[in-house]
């Protein structure tokens, strides 16, 4: 019954904001992003299971090694992006999360670039012995 | 041929399956969109595995090496940013450089103490003060030994064995000890007029003891202002210094 913790940390937590925010805003921002930060990382641990089952079915499925591990880098990028542009955000600094955010989806996409390129190779290479005598 | 349409089409659905995971996985619709497109390029790549196997035999390994490559170039292209390892490994090499730079200049500064001391104290001039740490890695180095070289022109009025007497100038006569070689000693250069009896460096490159009073004068004084013990200490002088004046 982990989520009973997890929540109860979270409403803990929430009530202490409330309490400190008008004082002493800072020690309130400071107490959300910790929060944040042990919940992910409490979070973090299961999710390592979950891939471990993951790559034991793909190895079966016969996927290639190099598919899922690309899918877990990308996986990860979105969440720390996301974790960390969420804490930014509490702050109120929306501008900074979402440069985040941002900096996350390039990192995705630039995963992507190897794929393409054996993609446009491979075709590239086809046209030349259907095209060349058209 | 039906074993690879088999294996073709688990693979596709293992892949879809997977391309769904991640959909659930991923946090936000902003991210999904663009972890769509890399999926969908997986996908689009395990539906063109038959294509590709057909035209060139081994995909999956160029696709690898492309992997390779890339992770190769664009960890190149990242920002220098050093490990901690690495800031580690220089401070360790900047501090081993300046605990050796300390030791230079300690022993420079050590060396010149010790000779205008010897000089101040007993009246010998030394030619030359050479300070031996032992060796050590911690920042504090110990003396492991002193070599101590007389200048061969010293008035010395108690030398035990074998001394003999030249004139340096016309004001210092001069004695030096040249027990190393008695024989040649006594049958060369007996007289105090004839000083450069010697010259001809046979004893150029040896040592020859200094006397006993000086040799524990200097090691009392270095034991009394530097705590270098007396058997660290060694005294010395150039054994053909005597013919040099």
């Amino acid at each position: 019954m982990e989520i009973i913790q997890v929540v109860g940390i979270g409403l803990i937590a929430t009530v202490l904001i409330l309490v400190v925010r008008e004082q002493k805003p800072v020690f309130a921002y400071l107490l959300a992003a910790f929060t944040g930060l042990f919940l992910f990382l409490f979070v973090i641990g299961k999710i390592e299971s979950v891939i471990e089952v993951l790559e034991q079915l793909a190895n079966k499925a016969g996927i290639p090694s190099i598919y899922l591990k690309t899918i877990l880098k990308i996986i990860g990028i979105a969440y720390i992006a996301e974790f960390g542009a969420q804490i930014i955000r509490d702050a109120g600094l929306e501008s900074v999360a979402s440069k985040i955010e941002f900096a996350g989806k390039i990192l995705i996409l630039v995963m992507a670039v190897p794929i393409i390129s054996v993609i446009v190779e491979t075709v590239i290479g086809l046209l030349p012995s259907g095209g060349g005598s058209g | 041929m039906m074993d690879f349409l088999s294996d073709w089409l688990r693979n596709i659905i293992a892949v879809i399956l997977l391309a769904v995971f991640v959909e659930l996985l991923l946090p936000n619709k902003a991210m999904q969109r663009y972890a769509r497109l890399v999926v969908g390029l997986f996908v689009l790549l395990t539906l063109m595995t038959p294509i590709f196997q057909l035209l060139q035999g081994d995909f999956e390994q160029k696709l690898e090496t492309s992997f390779q490559n890339w992770s190769a170039e664009s960890g190149q292209q990242d920002l220098k940013m050093p490990t901690l390892s690495e800031i580690r490994k220089e401070a360790d090499e900047l501090s081993s450089k300046r605990a050796a730079d300390v030791e230079q200049l300690s022993k420079k500064v050590l060396e010149q103490d010790i000779s205008r001391q010897v000089k101040e104290s007993t009246g010998a001039e030394t030619m030359d003060v050479q300070i031996i740490w032992k060796e050590q890695t911690e920042n504090n180095p110990e003396v492991r030994s002193v070599v101590i070289t007389l200048k061969p022109a010293q008035s010395d009025a108690d030398s035990p064995a074998g001394s003999r007497q030249g004139s340096e100038g016309p004001v210092q006569p001069v004695q030096v000890d040249v027990n190393v070689e008695p024989v040649e000693a006594v049958t060369v250069n007996p007289s105090p007029d004839l000083p450069d009896g010697k010259e001809d460096g046979q004893a150029a490159e040896a040592w020859a003891p200094v006397s006993a009073v000086l040799d524990r004068q200097v090691r009392q004084l270095l034991q009394n202002v530097w705590g270098i013990a007396p058997e660290l200490v060694i005294v010395r002088q150039p054994a053909d210094a005597a013919g040099n004046y």
